[in-house]
């Protein structure tokens, strides 16, 4: 599979416009992606337009990646939010739009999310390990580009607050992930044990 | 600012999620390239954003990649080189009884089990203690703005005299054309007469009234505290009315409680 591929490989192909690199992306992050997208313009159907665009635009602007502004998933990330908030304001979107308040919980639903793949062993874990009121933020600002005081509108909450959680929120991520990764060393070690004893 | 107020002051939070201008960002920047281990931090934070972002990925309608792949294939020249998926990471194994698999997952469950306890009471205690040692690091970076602000050579103090005979109100505004920036001492508002209603300030630009804000007091309300209101490049006047409760969008005039020229 594309993980055999690492970061390093990806950026290389891509800086060097060779369409692996497309390809490579795709099979790794397109349902992170595509998850995004949906969480914006709140339909299956826009996100896959907005998933096409986004990614002829990474194909276009290949070249003009920098690994020193920021990470391969952080640039693709903000190229597909900037085209997901840009299809949620044009027309066909308002068009679909039925109500104006939009529940963004119906899109957390289990059934959405992709089936389990075993190098994700253990990540539900972490996600769900995170309190929802640093989920909430993160989901905010991370994956639908809000401003802290867009949050505070949004969330009816004060900015110190705000802040607060975005602080705790990233620490706490970063700390349930490397937990997970402990746990994925434990699963495959006592495989291995497990393994050469039965 | 030493490390433990860098990492106390959540910049490093709001850099990695893309939330600092220009000027935290250049701050940020200069603090990971003199401390490796902070860039490491952040790399790390990436790294579980990343994984976070996967995890709660969304697989997309099969077709959906060829499709893609029709459209990169018509916006370039190059020769498209498939990409095989290459199927063979499943491990050979020879019939094993299925118990053989329960070892690592009871491990995995156990270890899983006693971090979510561990997790507990000590993480939500922990958690309180940061949010108020971020709360208390925004009071007095907040406080630092107001100071600056208020020492500001172009910041000027405007009271309006409450419009009343023999009325002591003297509500206090402090209005920078500079910054364009104004705040309104809410300790020098008097108490709304009615729990109904709520103060309001306006400006009268050529004769019309804009509305600069609600003066939220008591519940929600800071009352002591200066609180921001919309700054008017021409307001002519600053003028305080009582409205119904939530604001009205044009002020009842006879309510005026006080009024001053700028």
């Amino acid at each position: 599979m594309s993980m055999e591929y690492s970061t390093t490989d990806i950026i290389q192909l891509l800086k060097q416009e060779d369409k692996r690199a497309i390809s490579i992306i795709y099979d790794k992050y397109a349902p992170a992606l595509f998850g995004i997208a949906i969480k914006i313009v709140e339909s299956e159907v826009l996100a896959e337009d907005v998933l096409q665009d986004a990614f002829v635009k990474i194909w276009k602007n290949a070249a003009s990646f920098d690994e020193k502004k920021g990470t391969l998933f952080t640039w693709l990330l903000n190229i597909t939010r900037r085209t997901a908030l840009d299809t949620r304001k044009s027309a066909a979107f308002k068009r679909r739009q039925k109500i104006q308040e939009v529940d963004f919980s119906v899109y957390d639903h289990e059934d959405w999310r992709v089936e389990q793949k075993p190098e994700h062993i253990g990540l539900q874990t972490a996600v769900d390990g995170l309190d929802e009121k640093y989920r909430r933020i993160i989901e905010l600002v991370y994956f639908q580009g809000y401003t802290q005081q867009e949050v505070v509108k949004h969330l009816d909450i004060p900015l110190g607050t705000v802040k607060s959680r975005v602080k705790i929120g990233l620490r706490e991520l970063r700390k349930l992930f490397i937990e997970s990764k402990v746990m994925i060393w434990i699963f495959f070690w006592t495989l291995l044990l497990a393994l050469s004893l039965g | 600012m030493d490390k433990q107020q860098f990492l106390a002051s959540g910049l490093l939070e709001q850099y990695v999620l893309g939330l600092t201008d220009q000027e935290e960002s250049v701050v940020v920047e200069k603090w990971l390239r003199k401390h490796p281990d902070l860039q490491k931090e952040v790399d790390a934070m990436h790294e579980a954003l990343e994984q976070y972002s996967l995890a709660q990925g969304i697989k997309p309608p099969t077709g959906l990649r060829s499709k893609i792949m029709r459209d990169i294939e018509a916006n370039g020249t190059e020769q498209l080189l498939q990409v095989e998926p290459n199927g063979t990471g499943t491990p050979k194994v020879a019939r094993r009884s299925w118990t053989t698999y329960l070892w690592p997952v009871a491990a995995t469950i156990a270890l899983a089990f006693t971090l979510v306890k561990n997790n507990g009471l000590g993480h939500d205690l922990r958690a309180a203690k940061e949010e108020l040692a971020q709360t208390q690091y925004d009071c007095e970076a907040e406080a630092r703005r107001f100071q600056a602000f208020l020492g500001h050579a172009a910041t000027q103090k405007i009271t309006l005299p409450g419009v009343a005979t023999g009325s002591d109100v003297a509500v206090v505004v402090y209005w920078n054309p500079e910054q364009k920036l104004a705040f309104l001492d809410m300790s020098t508002l008097p108490p709304s007469p009615n729990p109904d209603k709520e103060f309001q300030i306006w400006a009268d630009v050529e004769g019309e009234m804009i509305n600069l804000g609600l003066l939220r007091q008591g519940k929600g309300g800071e009352d002591n505290a200066l609180q921001p209101i919309a700054y008017l490049n021409n307001a002519e006047s600053l003028n305080i009315t009582l409205e119904p409760s939530g604001g009205s969008p044009h002020p009842h005039v006879q309510d005026l409680l006080a009024s001053q020229p700028i």
